[in-house]
């Protein structure tokens, strides 16, 4: 809208228009295709008083209320008595490479796809990861490389990785037919299996999977994932890892593999909702309990509960931060958007806490924005670098 | 009714009573009528808006400005109830009009593009912020009425139901930015 137009709207809405500039403007509105849309939208349907008098009635100030005691005043207490949360021991879920978590979600419930399945009940994805899944092709944030046997006519997986991963003959023959999706350092990407399984996988990870699961459904999976799972009863879903075998008896979970050349760094299993087993390389099959994470750390297996909403967060399209430190913050944020450095001028700003959660495909000026807005820093963008200084 | 504070997003970060105050007077009539236009369902739009709520609130969710809250409002409200349409909880609404309802995009410069329950929302914010008399003369002009008829419908005298009208007039100009005012404007014409 040029500014010609808006003076000449002002005039008409105040009553001084000369007939000439009526006119004009009468004639630009017409031509102004955007304008000429909405206004198709707008009149369609029906008037602008009956949509009014529907807008009138709602009743907000009730549903405020309601809104309110749920989950502002008793805020906590509330919600405690919806849903029990799991007491939390340390929030060390690692947003920052290390250990792995790989949840599988496993949904049983109404069909999703529009294809027939008859034992098998393909996962119900919620608007919310379905919301995650658009946006993330929007911001361009899908990225992988993609191998099939179709194509490049050699071996899916090497014998080497056949070792690594435990793949027995059976298994073997079924990678004949396979893709290998590898993600790219700054990119994800969602994978649908042929029984309707729904990976999502983080960036610098690899799934390796059969085009079509025979009599037993297995994968391969270094790095980080979350599976939604079809439900089957007649076929285990089998993850297998450099570390151990996660067996799916039906449930949610993420998991997250250390690639075999880091030494020291372990791998992550949490338990969301259901049951699993986790069996190591050299090990006895060890089940878990929902809101359990089992962390392998060189052979050594340990267990402890842990709060999920940072992991089903992640499925969702969500950064969720809980008092962590604007360091540690920023350790993430720069590898998403690929920043080469972060620096602070002040060592203080360092271990500003910050409580919230920030959308995933968002551009980082929007990032930078958000944490501005809250926090008491100012923070510039040059050329790959950020530097942070007190307000 | 009391004048509605202006929306401002570190008031909402606050994730307080007067936050939510803010949000619900701002957004929660105009998301549920938008959610009826797509759904023909009261209960279920109701259920679909207080679920977006309840989620921006329970996740906190920080975003930048207006625009992106809006952004974020609108089109998560959409989500739910396109979910509803699929889960075959309205029978009525036949999938095709799915289409009709566009996503509330930003522009690369994260500003708003015009989207029309934006514009109805707030025409009809400041429609409710009008005094009783006011908005009465101006619904009867939205509805295309002419200033006699008005004058015998309400029964006021010609003169008052002018001044109404002009008054109101400014009123909205004021309070709307040019993309609702030129809307408006091409609306009441058409009417």
């Amino acid at each position: 809208m040029t500014n010609n137009i808006n003076t000449l709207i002002r005039k008409y809405l105040s009553g001084d228009i000369s007939d000439d500039e009526y006119q004009l403007l009468s004639e630009t509105l017409a031509n102004d295709k955007n304008t000429a849309k909405h206004l198709e939208q707008m009149t369609e349907a029906d008037d602008l008083t009956k949509r009014y008098k529907e807008y009138a009635s709602v009743d907000t100030e009730a549903a405020l209320q309601k809104f309110i005691k749920q989950y502002v005043d008793n805020g906590e207490a509330g919600k405690a008595a919806e849903t029990p949360r799991k007491p939390r021991k340390t929030m060390r879920y690692s947003l920052l490479r290390y250990a792995a978590v790989v949840a599988l979600l496993i949904f049983g419930g109404a069909f999703w796809y529009h294809r027939e399945y008859t034992r098998v009940t393909p996962p119900v994805i919620t608007e919310e990861v379905q919301l995650a899944m658009e946006q993330s092709r929007e911001s361009g944030r899908e990225g992988a490389d993609i191998v099939s046997t179709v194509t490049s006519r050699q071996q899916i997986i090497s014998e080497e990785e056949c070792e690594l991963y435990h793949v027995d003959e059976n298994f073997a023959e079924q990678l004949a037919e396979a893709k290998r999706i590898t993600t790219y350092h700054d990119k994800e990407y969602w994978v649908t299996l042929d029984d309707g399984t729904l990976v999502h996988l983080n960036y610098n990870s690899r799934l390796i999977y059969p085009e079509k699961f025979g009599d037993r459904r297995d994968v391969i999976l270094e790095g980080e994932a979350y599976f939604m799972v079809a439900k089957d009863k007649s076929r285990k879903f089998v993850v297998h890892t450099p570390q151990g075998d996660i067996k799916v008896y039906g449930t949610e979970f993420y998991v997250k593999t250390s690639s075999s050349s880091s030494v020291g760094e372990g791998s992550m299993v949490v338990l969301v909702q259901g049951s699993i087993s986790f069996t190591p390389a050299d090990g006895h099959e060890l089940m878990m309990d929902p809101g359990q994470q089992l962390s392998v750390n060189d052979r050594q297996l340990s267990l402890r509960v842990v709060d999920t909403t940072p992991y089903t967060a992640w499925n969702t399209g969500v950064f969720v931060f809980e008092n962590n430190t604007l360091e540690q913050l920023m350790g993430v944020l720069a590898q998403w958007y690929n920043i080469d450095k972060v620096t602070f001028r002040d060592n203080s700003l360092r271990t500003i806490h910050f409580t919230g959660s920030l959308e995933r495909y968002g551009t980082i000026e929007r990032v930078i924005r958000a944490i501005t807005t809250v926090c008491d820093v100012e923070m510039e963008q040059h050329e790959g670098t950020i530097v942070i200084r007190k307000k | 009714m009391e004048k509605t504070q202006e929306l401002t997003i570190n008031v909402i970060t606050r994730w307080d009573a007067d936050a939510a105050r803010m949000l619900y007077e701002h957004f929660y009539g105009a998301l549920v009528s938008y959610g009826m236009r797509i759904l023909q369902d009261r209960e279920l739009a109701e259920d679909a808006v207080q679920d977006t709520m309840a989620a921006l609130w329970e996740k906190k969710i920080i975003l930048p400005n207006n625009a992106a809250l809006k952004a974020y409002l609108y089109n998560s409200v959409r989500n739910k109830c396109i979910n509803l349409i699929r889960q075959q909880k309205i029978k009525r609404v036949a999938l095709h009009t799915i289409s009709e309802y566009e996503e509330y995009k930003l522009t690369e410069n994260h500003e708003e593009q015009v989207f029309s329950e934006e514009v109805y929302r707030q025409l009809f914010l400041m429609i409710d912020q009008m005094p009783p008399r006011q908005r009465e003369v101006f619904l009867m002009v939205m509805e295309g009425k002419k200033n006699r008829e008005i004058a015998q419908a309400l029964d006021m005298a010609s003169e008052t139901v002018r001044t109404n009208k002009k008054r109101a007039m400014a009123f909205l100009k004021k309070n709307l930015d040019n993309e609702t005012l030129a809307l408006l404007f091409v609306l009441l014409e058409v009417y």
